[in-house]
């Protein structure tokens, strides 16, 4: 038997990447940290999926079927022998092994199929479906479908991973009267209105909202961490997703 | 909507009035002024402890740079104005830019204690090297100038140090460059300053200027660090301190009342020049010492460049001067009994004023100060277990346990009782040397040292006795390859490159060839039998000689080797497998700056002539081991990570992280189930095998590592001239159970009701445990291979197990135990029972009569009766999905859980009739206690127990935090009324049935994602069954043991 295999220094950056996860499920897919990161990665991007597929033609349930199945089919061995993470980002290859599972999806079987043991992943249909309708007009193709939602749930997994921090440390008043700052300009004033609405002093808003600021860039930085192959590609998936969600007209 | 900041529109999402693209924006804005510290480093370990904080070695987050980071001591957090010193101090020193003091990085808080990260400096404090100045005037001289700048430079910045002294200057790299540290005094000058009133302002004795010994802090001026930097030229030049005495106080003393000696009387080869500099700096009167710091190193280099110095000795008036015009002696000896208060706790009668004043202040600060006390002991016992340092978070423990014998001092005692401690064993004297000229045998019972230029001693551990002495022909060894694993023979190389090899018992020499460069030791290596060596050749490839067929007489001739490989890369280690018919070979040669050929790590069979596999990486490899049973093979690289390859294929199995440098060696422990590393990081690390988790460690080793037969003694040459064994204490409170055939998926965990008992079971069969030895016991008839869905139960008699499967039905072994005790297993039989194919055995009922069944694709479960003359089965329908089924131990209910949207439901079993639906949504778990009085459900968002009979809610176990659990698994003990939850990835936590009290929470060094939990029957013992198939056993009872030694056992009601 004869094998080489290269593990150089830049493998080493992997470890945390939704790269690793689909591999070590390709060689593993017991893996235990690979089935839960798996788990918790289907949960936020559930909903960019569904949204591709829907917008290929497909009706609710049978989206939702075809979803649930992908992710399945993901996690089963061979299944992603073809991944390599020097390809590049992870959303692409995501999109690409989705649009190659729905080719294939006439001869699949997606009806039910036992999850994995107590493994279950946990999957909003009711609630995606409902948002999904209120998707905007059909001169979208279902390409920018996908990466527009899968740029907002890149979002909303950040702030609302931000917000649950707050709520267990009971100050989810402090999270919503503060929120708004993300995105805002700091000046003055705002703090101030802010100050008076909290009942705070102002050096206890400025601070709140310093870390705020703070601990939401470095949790959206890492989650995108997971999806591309260095951390020098973090500002360019940054500004592509801002182009695609700027394009929005 | 639009935003009204960028326009953009403004989708429906969970976002709310956020604006998406803005908060990518917000996103990219890095570097920002906002970009402020937080706490991204991981503390390594302590390097040092002073009177303002603790340093720790730590390695920050993202760029893996090696850093320092100083914390505030907990002790300290809470003294009044201590926080505020911290700060000042971080303050200070980021206020300053010079080449000899050590620059501040960051500066932070974390959690409300505040730190600073800056270089790590690895080598020594000038008072450990103080003793290399000695009769070195000139070097001396030079490294009080250097220092004295990198003062001057902040006294240009208004800073004073106040505390210099050779402990605070750090000496790095080959060069001893110093660097100026610990600000943890310093004083803006001029600046209104609350925190003099702090006894530790004084400093430390023998180093501070007279007015400091008096407590004039407020008065000093940098004439105060001038008189410092003449006392540690003192000392470079003398050998000690200007003022020596007994105690603090009587030192303090001398320093405020007498002069010093001359240094030339203490040491008469100091230069009179030199002397005069010195005194200059150590006058008692500040205006009389140099005019600065600059001044002092000018005069200094004025000195070194053989120009008259502008120093002049004292006169006999400035003599007389003498310190009658200072405060009255009272006035310091209040203050130095202040710093007694803290120091050496003498008492006085002019102090005790003070000191009773002081502690009133202290009292009222002091609940709160011991309140942080003990949250640093927790937390700096939770360093040290994650740093694998068991005996070191257990004392921290034990200190935090006397102030609060709390449940998290308890759990944080069970996190460290399951590392393995690695301790100080027995150790000796080698003769020093750089080079490699030490080792010990494969089982640790010998050792062999260069003990006189090309002799070499081989000795026994036990007693130290020279059993054989070898000689070189050709003058000293510089580096010993190694014995051969069955210490028949001994390799070793010459300081001119011959590499040697003798038969031990006759002491004669076999083989001598030329082999590699000096600086590798590795290039030969013994088949572990002993009949083969394999060569490194210099010209390339690997010559291979045969050992077991030497001439009577002579030496086997070194040109004529028995095999070649000449088409070998270019390696200086290699490692034969236990069989001996494998080679791994590591070229070491290539580090990370090597330029850009990859290093190689490559296996080939001897018979064979390609490699069986090969790996290569730019950051290279330096270190190679096989396991004893062949079927891993360990690789260190210079990339600080150790890679567990599999023997076989070359699969990547772990990798090992935690070492902060190159990888010097790897060992195996004799039964395979450890691996011993050590790195250029001065660290050994001991790690699990089978998970990869790091399960020990202990400072400072060399290049000889070995296991001793027992795996209890561990050979290590240390750095400090000495080379002994370690002890090794494994964990007496959790046993990891590594299945001997794969079980694929795991879907079953099930013990016997006598706790002898354990059977693990997956998609590959069934593994059948000893529960006592954890020893596995080979089941006849095992299931055979196709993806099975194994679910197995004993008998409640522990006459039978029952196990079923997807493709074969139901089965049943008998068990019996013989007189002795031994188990008896008998044939597999088939169980001819009404059940559909894809059955599901979930549960035995307390009476042995009744197996609960769930299937897949059905929408019923069964429960079915296995009398001695008819079975009957009785199936509950309108459930699909069902997962798991259980009987309650009356035999009135039975109760399933869905794995999908159907919650769980729980029928009478006499009628067969629903009685109660109780969980929405998935709920895969149900288990009744064993009193009866609950019932069990779990899904991702928590355990709920029920009211059996009643079906109330009762308490509720939810995950830690926000969110859900990954995955979920939860036991109740026979014995004891416990109950075991998974409570996060890492942690199981038992509490009290009854009314779901916590007790306890168990964390172990491994990943532990569980399928299944399951007491054994005696209650004894918890198993864990891991998605890796892998069982941990926690053994309750021992662990008892310990926390009631520790006074931290729960309280049994």
């Amino acid at each position: 038997m004869e094998a080489v295999h290269r593990h150089g220094a830049g493998a080493a950056n992997f470890n945390t990447t939704h790269w690793t996860m689909v591999l070590a499920c390709e060689g593993e897919s017991d893996s235990p940290r690979a089935q839960e990161a798996l788990a918790s990665f289907f949960q936020t991007y559930w909903y960019p999926l569904y949204g591709y597929v829907r917008r290929r033609g497909y009706s609710e349930p049978d989206a939702e079927d075809i979803v649930q199945a992908f992710c399945l089919h993901l996690q089963e061995k061979g299944a992603v022998a073809k991944a390599d993470p020097h390809r590049g980002k992870f959303r692409t290859f995501l999109l690409s092994s989705l649009q190659n599972f729905l080719a294939n999806e006439n001869e699949r079987a997606c009806a039910q199929k036992r999850g994995g043991g107590r493994e279950l992943i946990r999957l909003d249909a009711d609630e995606a479906n409902a948002r999904y309708e209120l998707e905007p007009g059909h001169s979208v193709t279902p390409e920018t479908i996908f990466e527009r939602r899968w740029a907002n749930a890149l979002l909303e997994q950040t702030v609302s991973g931000l917000r649950a921090d707050f709520i267990t440390r009971g100050k989810e008043r402090l999270f919503d009267g503060l929120s708004s700052f993300l995105t805002s300009d700091l000046d003055e004033i705002s703090y101030q209105t802010a100050a008076d609405q909290l009942g705070l002093p102002l050096s206890a808003v400025k601070t709140t909202v310093h870390r705020l600021r703070r601990d939401y860039r470095s949790k959206l930085r890492e989650e995108i961490s997971r999806t591309v192959s260095s951390s020098d590609e973090i500002d360019d998936e940054i500004l592509y997703l801002r182009k695609v969600l700027a394009s929005a007209a | 909507m639009r935003c009204a900041k960028c326009a953009a529109k403004i989708e429906t999402t969970t976002l709310g009035d956020l604006c998406p693209v803005c908060l990518l924006d917000a996103a990219l804005l890095e570097g920002s002024a906002e970009a402020a510290a937080e706490f991204h480093y991981d503390l390594i370990e302590e390097i040092g402890r002073g009177g303002m904080g603790v340093v720790f070695r730590a390695i920050q987050h993202g760029s893996h740079r090696q850093v320092a980071v100083k914390m505030i001591l907990a002790e300290q957090a809470a003294t009044p104005g201590m926080l505020e010193r911290f700060r000042a101090e971080a303050e200070a020193i980021a206020a300053l830019d010079h080449p000899h003091i050590l620059p501040i990085y960051e500066a932070g808080e974390v959690e409300g204690t505040p730190f600073y990260s800056m270089r790590f400096v690895s080598g020594r404090t000038l008072r450990e090297a103080a003793e290399k100045f000695r009769g070195q005037p000139r070097d001396a001289a030079a490294l009080v100038a250097t220092i004295a700048r990198a003062v001057h430079h902040a006294h240009q910045r208004g800073i004073l140090h106040r505390d210099l002294k050779p402990g605070n200057i750090l000496l790095d790299g080959s060069q001893h460059t110093p660097f100026v540290s610990d600000f943890g005094l310093a004083k803006w000058i001029g600046r209104e300053n609350r925190l003099t009133l702090a006894p530790a302002a004084l400093g430390t004795p023998h180093y501070i200027a007279p007015e400091q010994a008096a407590g004039a802090s407020t008065e000093l001026t940098t004439a105060a660090d001038t008189y410092s930097l003449g006392a540690i030229l003192y000392e470079l030049l003398t050998g000690r301190p200007p003022f020596v005495a007994d105690t603090a106080l009587e030192t303090l003393r001398l320093v405020t009342e007498t002069r010093p000696e001359p240094p030339r009387i203490l040491e008469p080869s100091v230069p009179r020049d030199l002397e005069v500099i010195c005194l200059k700096c150590l006058a008692k009167e500040p205006a009389a010492r140099f005019g600065s710091a600059a001044a002092l190193a000018d005069d200094l280099e004025r000195w070194l460049e053989g120009r008259t110095i502008r120093a002049r000795p004292s006169t006999p008036v400035e003599r007389a001067w003498s310190w009658t015009r200072r405060n009255p002696i009272t006035a310091s000896l209040v203050a130095l009994c202040v710093l007694l208060l803290l120091g050496a706790g003498i008492g006085s009668t002019i102090g005790a004023v003070r000191i009773a004043r002081s502690r009133d202040r202290a009292l009222s600060a002091e609940k709160d100060a011991i309140e942080k006390l003990y949250g640093s002991y927790l937390d700096q016992a939770r360093a040290s277990r994650l740093a694998g340092k068991r005996f070191e978070s257990l004392a921290a423990l034990d200190k935090a346990a006397q102030i609060h014998r709390s449940a998290a001092v308890r759990d944080e005692t069970i996190a460290a009782l399951a590392l393995v401690g690695i301790g100080p064993g027995t150790k000796w004297a080698r003769p020093p040397s750089n080079d490699i000229v030490s080792s010990f045998d494969a089982t640790l019972e010998h050792y062999v040292i260069q003990d006189k230029p090309g002799e070499l001693s081989v000795r026994r551990i036990g007693d130290r006795a020279e059993i054989v002495r070898l000689r070189t022909p050709s003058g000293p060894i510089g580096m010993i390859h190694g014995f051969s694993r069955d210490g028949h023979f001994l390799a070793a190389k010459s300081l001119d490159g011959m590499s040697f090899v003798w038969e031990l018992a006759s002491g004669r020499l076999l083989l001598r060839l030329r082999g590699l460069d000096l600086w590798t030791n590795g290039d030969a290596a013994f088949t572990p039998d002993g009949r083969i060596l394999a060569f490194a050749r210099r010209e390339g490839g690997i010559a291979f000689y045969r050992l077991d067929d030497i001439p009577a007489e002579g030496e086997i001739d070194a040109a004529r080797p028995w095999r070649v490989w000449d088409d070998a890369p270019l390696c200086h280690r290699l490692a034969f497998s236990p069989t001996g018919e494998k080679l791994a070979m590591v070229d070491v040669s290539q580090g990370p700056k090597a330029g850009a050929r990859d290093g190689i790590f490559q296996v080939r069979a001897l018979d064979g002539a390609q490699p069986i596999f090969e790996f290569r990486q730019s950051t290279g490899y330096s270190a190679v081991d096989w396991s004893p049973d062949g079927k891993l093979v360990a690789v260190g690289s210079w990339d600080h990570q150790v890679y567990l390859h599999d023997g076989l294929t070359g699969e990547l199995r772990h990798v090992l992280r935690g070492h902060l440098g190159a990888i010097l060696s790897v060992c195996f422990s004799h039964d395979g189930a450890w691996l011993a590393t050590t790195g250029f990081d001065n660290a050994l690390r001991l790690w699990e095998v089978s998970s990869g988790a790091l399960l020990g460690s202990a400072p400072g080793s060399d290049l000889a590592l070995q296991f001793s037969a027992d795996n209890r003694r561990l050979g290590v040459e240390f750095a400090d001239d000495t080379m002994g064994w370690l002890e090794i204490t494994p964990t007496d409170i959790l046993r990891v159970l590594q299945p001997p055939r794969d079980l694929d998926r795991p879907w079953s965990l099930t013990t016997s009701n006598d706790g002898r008992l354990l059977a693990s079971a997956g998609d590959g069969g069934i593994q059948l445990w000893d529960a006592k030895s954890g020893r596995p016991l080979d089941l006849p008839d095992n299931l055979p291979g196709p993806p099975a869905h194994v679910g197995v139960g004993f008998a409640p008699d522990n006459t039978a197990l029952y196990s079923s499967s997807w493709t074969s039905g139901l089965h049943r072994w008998t068990l019996q135990r013989g007189n002795d005790g031994s188990l008896m297993v008998g044939r597999k039989e088939s169980l001819a029972l009404p059940v559909d194919p894809q059955c599901f055995l979930t549960d035995v009922s307390a009476d042995g009569e009744r197996l609960a069944i769930s299937y897949l694709g059905r929408d019923y479960v069964s429960v079915i009766s296995i009398g001695p003359t008819e079975s009957r089965r009785v199936d509950l329908h309108d459930f699909p999905n069902a997962f798991d089924v259980a009987l309650s131990p009356d035999g009135k209910w039975v109760a399933a859980g869905a794995h999908l949207k159907n919650g769980a439901r729980v029928w009478d079993m006499k009628t067969g009739q629903p009685v109660a639906d109780l969980e929405q949504g998935e709920a895969a778990l149900v288990a009744f206690s064993r009193d009866n009085h609950w019932l069990l459900t779990a899904t991702g968002g928590g355990y709920q127990l029920w009211r059996v009979g009643s079906w109330e809610k009762g308490p509720r176990i939810g995950p830690e935090g926000e969110g859900r659990l990954a995955s979920y698994t939860a036991a109740f003990s026979p014995v004891g009324n416990m109950l075991a939850v998974q409570q996060t990835d890492d942690r199981v936590a038992l509490f009290d049935a009854r009314d779901a009290t916590p007790l306890v929470t168990l964390e172990t060094p491994r990943p532990l994602r569980l399928d299944h939990l399951r007491f054994t029957g005696d209650g004894e013992q918890l198993a864990a069954l891991g998605a890796d198939q892998v069982i941990q056993l926690w053994d309750i009872t021992a662990l008892r043991r310990e926390l009631r030694a520790r006074g931290l056992d729960w309280s049994t009601r």
